[in-house]
């Protein structure tokens, strides 16, 4: 990444405060300057005082260069406030849209882009990584600003003495190399200790999610054994960063001692030699701090602010790369009736490896399908690729005669809901968890789909209703009862094609079929795509696709299929085999 | 902060080291300086180049001594801090996993998670080198102090004045400053939590294009952040004690030069640069001050939510007991047993009895919400009742080890949760130490076997985070195998074929049918197959049984049985039992 792209970049947050961030550079400006003066008028003051000590009698003429000094630092303490208000003001703001929009850049990225990653991991992109450029920034206006300030001071000094200011200097290269020479090991340190911090939330995270299976499985020792396995690196790291950091503290205060030592030195020679006072000599001793604490911060914050570079240009990558943005070039808007069409469709999750081979079907509107096939057959990434979760390799998918990608993605989503084999609680009410689907819905529309889903019975017993709190995870209902609320979901964002990912595998019978009666009605000249493993719904649908390993091996309506030898009937008779009525019989007699 | 104290007391040596040298080590910040001003004093009265290289030599011994101590008592400070944050760190995770679930039912993961990230790094950053800058504070001022005092009475006075209302000030706003600490990390938190939120639901999300929606949620925090965040910086800003200290101390140093020009015999030259430095490092150290009251005070904030959590009470908690459970015999008995998930919320489970004998296998079968994963979780002893007595091998469950109990009680849950792991430890999971032959005969029982050959990196393929990368059916097989490999004596499966097709599940059933046979098994399922061949069926309905016995009878007499079937096949005619 070029600087000047990167400059570019943040320049694009610092314009909008275009004003706060003058205002800022202004005080900046006018505290380096105050600074400056102040050690000065001290000097004039303090040379009135030798000279009076030396005999002279001019004690009125301390008064305003002492005076002066007291109203300068006075101001400076004003202008230093107003100074990190607006700092504060505009690195917040700064923060505040970055954060916006790596948030919107990233929830806008591939369903693909999020398999490979933890959820916390990215959360703390957003939140923490950012946070770190907050505070790095603060630390670089400061020591930005001293390193101004030693520049003038060192100017101002020039005039006094050329070869004391050169002298005072002579220690600087010296703490650059020790500065330089630590930066490799700094890095070294530094991106261990990340990992392992990394890697401590990371467990942490885990172990509180896992919390019910490491009790069912009575891990919790061995959780704390390997938890401290990896607290304790941790700890060593930090040490080993600590080490990188607070070195150079004693470091610099011993180079400024000695350069103490040789301001002494050399200074009481040319005030021996009478080239200088000893006001001017004393000016020197007095700003010395003003030379080693930039230099300090510098050396100090040189990890952070290479990695708030390194955010920074994380950032960039990730806003202005595109590779794991979603494709929406498509931009047609209209409804939609129903008719799917799969021409010779070719998918894979990972390259070289498909998932689904060659698949095509035709789907009219308003038509009820079933898919069927073992598990792992390729039945959800179907539902996922019609979604647009996934692009997939070749073939095409046509919507109402149009390709999928030609569609707007919001449009195409908005009227294709599914009802996921992975139920997905948010934390919150419940009726946050059906409003997501429509925000605007009102009570009588979602008491209208749950009495579909056969809910109502259950929310209107539970204490706050629809208001009641569902923890992550939606761990305070039961299963089933998750199933129909995410089923109520989709039925509330009213879709023309509705996908049912075995909706309702965790229901049992008797209110799966109530639900099937009550949203068949609701559903009804919808195109519905039906997975299912109950023989009895897929039976009732009007065309059933057979998928096996990735490939269709047959199609056609039940009565056509339960005809042809092959896997459907296969299917059929060993459900009927061991479902039936008959079957039980059976058993009854073997068991006598 | 008694505890903050206590955790400190684990490392008396470093403590005391850390507390002790910091304020010598100030305290030889100050020799420079008097040395300066020898210096300057000799210079003004009779310059003459030996005493200069005298003061020197004693400058250079101190420059060495002291970033000797320098290094030595900031490092072991350091190295203090990160010691406690790191057993901080320790006792949170570990009290976290000794909780009882109850507790865990009702913690908020993304809130807990700031506080055992953010928090505990706030302290470090507090206890690292905000105490020993307050010491190496009170050194500087002390010595400062000792020779305003020498030099001149009224105005060591004066500045003795200046000092404590420095402190007082500086206490004041520190409080005012607490409250806005913690609301920002409040704020924070929850920006956390959205944004997990988001990511982790990102499939449903788009499913339903929300991503506005969060957008605007998100934004909305963002800014409450921010304005929190502005609030407490700009509050940060005004460090009004400061202004206090400044009036005193420039001031002093222009009274101290004022008054030696009016009166030059009564402060010598060197008593002014001596002064004139000391004040000079006073006000730097003050201005430390700032931030590090700042950094003290968040970690104030910081140490309390911790503290919170660890100390917060546990109403699930209960006693471990001290029976081995051998796994013999695997009876479960249910007497008049009643739950409920927290105090005051309803009843989920109403006076349920039962009783399976060794063996046995089990079905429950009731609506979604009846009762029967909760049955589960009792059996595992994940909570206790909150009345009657479950029994198990016909003691107590109570009075079991929990670590006997886990050892014999396998489940296969009815939410799978699996690590952003490979397949292998998945399986392993409940027994660490098992071979990868071992492992992959279980996964053969469970039909996982085939499926795990086909993946590009077979057993050590990562299956994503939750299992992102497995269809359901295979993360089902992949936790049956977990299951049985622990080779329990009570295995328990709640809906753990809900994701098969017919033909797996029959020929799971088949493979594990001669493993089933010496065990206990609790299944819940709505599959007719499993159903009619169990000993015993179990009927919830609304958290109560409501019917008990084999499918033949059931399938005549109970209404509720019927009922599940109706839809589906062909009853028998409705007898009615005397
Ligand atoms: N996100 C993913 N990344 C990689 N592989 C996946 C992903 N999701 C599913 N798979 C694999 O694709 C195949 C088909 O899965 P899926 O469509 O979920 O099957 P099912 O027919 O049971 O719904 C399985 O072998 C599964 O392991
Ligand atoms: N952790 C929990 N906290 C509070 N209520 C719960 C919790 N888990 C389940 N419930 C409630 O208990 C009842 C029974 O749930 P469960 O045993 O899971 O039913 P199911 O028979 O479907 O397995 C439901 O009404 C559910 O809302
Ligand atoms: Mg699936
Ligand atoms: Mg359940």
């Amino acid at each position: 990444m070029s600087s000047k792209s990167l400059t570019r970049f943040l320049w694009g947050y610092i314009r909008p405060y275009k004003k706060l961030f003058l205002t800022t550079v202004l005080l900046l400006l006018l505290s380096i300057a105050i600074s400056t003066i102040a050690p000065i008028a001290f000097q004039k003051g303090f040379s009135v005082l030798v000279g009076r000590h030396l005999g002279a009698k001019q004690t009125a003429r301390i008064i305003l260069p002492l005076a002066i000094y007291f109203s300068l630092l006075l101001t400076q303490w004003i202008v230093q406030i107003l100074r990190e208000v607006v700092i504060v003001r505009f690195n917040s703001q700064i923060i505040k849209d970055m954060r916006n929009d790596i948030f919107k850049t990233v929830i806008h990225n591939k369903v693909s882009f999020f398999d490979d990653q933890e959820s916390g991991v990215l959360a703390s992109a957003v939140t923490n990584d950012i946070q770190e450029m907050y505070d790095a920034g603060l630390n670089f206006a400061n020591v930005l600003t001293q390193l101004v300030q030693l520049l003038m001071i060192v100017l101002v000094l020039f005039t006094y003495s050329r070869r004391l200011t050169l002298v005072s200097m002579i220690f600087f290269p010296a703490f650059f190399i020790v500065a330089f020479v630590l930066r490799k090991y700094q890095k070294k340190v530094e991106k261990t200790w990340r990992r392992n911090f990394a890697s401590v939330n990371q467990k942490f995270n885990e172990s509180l999610r896992a919390i019910e299976i490491s009790k069912a499985f009575g891990r919790e020792e061995m959780n704390v054994t390997t938890f401290k396995k990896v607290n304790e690196a941790t700890y060593r790291a930090s040490i080993k960063r600590a080490f990188a950091i607070f070195i150079i503290g004693p470091i610099n205060d011993f180079l400024s001692h000695i350069s103490l030592l040789v301001i002494i030195f050399f200074g009481s020679m040319e005030v021996i030699a009478g080239t200088i006072d000893l006001s001017e000599f004393y000016l020197f001793i007095f700003v010395l701090d003003y030379f080693y604490e930039p230099a300090l911060g510098l050396a100090r914050n040189y990890s952070r602010f290479q990695s708030m570079f390194g955010n920074l240009e994380r950032m960039l990558t990730l806003t202005s790369d595109t590779t794991y943005r979603e494709n929406a070039e498509g931009d047609k808007q209209q409804d939609i009736e129903g008719e799917i069409v799969f021409k010779h469709v070719n998918f894979e999750y990972v390259i070289g490896e498909p998932v689904l081979k060659d698949i095509s079907f035709h789907v009219k509107p308003g038509m009820k399908v079933a898919i069927v096939g073992h598990t792992g057959a390729g039945k959800t990434t179907l539902a996922a690729i019609l979604l647009r979760f996934y692009d997939i390799a070749s073939g095409e998918i046509l919507i109402d005669g149009i390709p999928l990608q030609e569609y707007k993605i919001e449009t195409l989503r908005k009227q294709i809901g599914m009802v996921s084999q992975k139920v997905f609680i948010f934390e919150g009410t419940l009726r946050e968890n059906l409003t997501i689907a429509k925000a605007n819905a009102t009570d009588d529309e979602i008491y209208r789909v749950l009495e579909a889903v056969q809910a109502v019975e259950f929310i209107n017993q539970l204490p706050d209703g629809l208001d009641t709190y569902l923890t992550s995870g939606g761990g305070n209902l039961s299963a089933g009862q998750r199933q129909m609320i995410s089923f109520a979901r989709a039925l509330l964002s009213n879709p023309n094609i509705i996908i049912l990912d075995e909706a309702t595998s965790v229901v049992d019978l008797y209110t799966e079929a109530k639900i099937q009666e009550a949203t068949d009605e609701l559903l009804k000249n919808r195109t519905a795509l039906v997975i299912a493993h109950r023989l009895t719904t897929i039976m009732n649908s009007d065309y059933i696709i057979v998928l096996e390993k990735g490939r269709i091996v047959q199609e056609g309506t039940h009565q056509e299929l339960i005809s042809q030898q092959g896997a459907y009937k296969e299917m059929y008779e060993l459900y009927f085999q061991t479902q039936s009525a008959e079957y039980l019989e059976e058993i009854k007699v073997k068991n006598k | 902060m008694k505890w903050l104290w206590k955790i400190h007391m684990r490392y008396p040596l470093k403590t005391f080291y850390t507390l002790i040298v910091s304020f010598f080590e100030a305290m030889m910040f100050t020799i420079p300086i008097s040395l300066t001003s020898q210096a300057v004093g000799e210079l003004l009265n009779n310059p003459n180049f030996a005493t200069i290289s005298e003061i020197l030599k004693k400058i250079l011994i101190v420059a060495i001594v002291q970033a000797f101590v320098f290094f030595s008592v900031s490092f072991i400070n350091e190295v203090l801090a990160h010691r406690v944050t790191t057993d901080i760190t320790e006792e949170l995770f570990t009290n976290l996993q000794y909780r009882s679930q109850t507790y865990h039912d009702k913690v908020n993961i993304g809130q807990i998670m700031g506080r055992a990230t953010g928090d505990t790094r706030t302290i470090n950053i507090g206890l690292s080198p905000a105490v020993r800058i307050i010491i190496g504070v009170i050194a500087i001022w002390g010595v400062t102090l000792y020779n305003a005092f020498r030099i001149n009475g009224t105005f060591g006075f004066l500045l003795l004045l200046g000092f404590i209302l420095f402190v007082i000030a500086t206490l004041k706003y520190t409080l005012d400053i607490l409250d806005l600490s913690t609301t920002t990390l409040q704020e924070f938190s929850k920006l956390s939590e959205i944004s997990v939120g988001a990511f982790s639901g990102i499939r449903e999300i788009k499913n339903y294009v929300a991503e506005a929606h969060l957008k605007k949620k998100f934004a909305k925090q963002v800014y409450n952040h921010m304005k929190a965040k502005i609030e407490e910086g700009e509050k940060w800003a005004v460090f009004y004690p400061i202004l206090i200290l400044n009036i005193f101390s420039v001031g002093a140093i222009a009274g101290v030069v004022y008054y030696s020009s009016i009166n030059p015999q009564a402060i010598s030259i060197h008593d002014v640069v001596l002064l004139v430095g000391l004040l000079l490092l006073s006000r730097a150290t003050a201005q430390q001050l700032h931030w590090t009251s700042w950094m003290t005070i968040s970690m104030i904030a910081a140490t309390q939510r911790v503290y919170e959590v660890i100390h917060s009470p546990d109403p699930g908690m209960f006693m471990d007991g001290n029976f081995e459970f051998t796994g013999k015999p695997a009876t479960i008995e249910f007497r008049s047993v009643w739950f409920q998930y927290e105090k005051d919320s309803p009843f989920v489970l109403k006076d349920i009895n039962f009783r399976i004998e060794e063996n046995q296998t089990v079905v429950i079968v009731g609506t979604p919400g009846s009762g029967k994963t909760t049955i589960t979780k009792l059996i595992q002893r994940l909570y206790l009742p909150t009345k009657g007595e479950i029994r198990i091998g016909g003691r107590k469950i109570e009075e079991y080890k929990n670590e006997s109990l886990r050892e014999h009680i396998a489940t296969v849950e009815q939410d799978i949760f699996l690590f952003n792991d490979t397949i292998l430890e998945n399986i392993r999971f409940g027994k660490p130490e098992a071979t990868r032959e071992e492992v992959i005969e279980m996964a053969k029982l469970a039909q996982a076997h085939d499926f795990i050959m086909e993946l590009p990196k077979k057993y050590d393929n990562l299956v994503g985070e939750g299992g992102v990368k497995l269809s359901g059916g295979q993360a089902q097989r992949i936790a049956i195998a977990r299951a049985l490999l622990m080779d329990p004596s009570i295995l328990i499966m709640d809906d753990g074929a809900s994701a098969l097709d017919a033909k797996t599940e029959l020929k799971i059933q088949e493979a594990i049918n001669e493993v089933l046979k010496t065990r206990t098994t609790i299944l819940t399922t709505h599959r007719l197959s499993i159903i009619a061949k169990a000993d015993a069926i179990l009927i919830f309905d609304g958290g109560k049984i409501v019917g008990m016995g084999n499918h033949e009878t059931l399938i005549r007499t109970n209404l509720f049985y019927r009922r599940l079937f109706e839809k589906h096949y062909k009853l028998p005619p409705l007898e009615v039992l005397q």
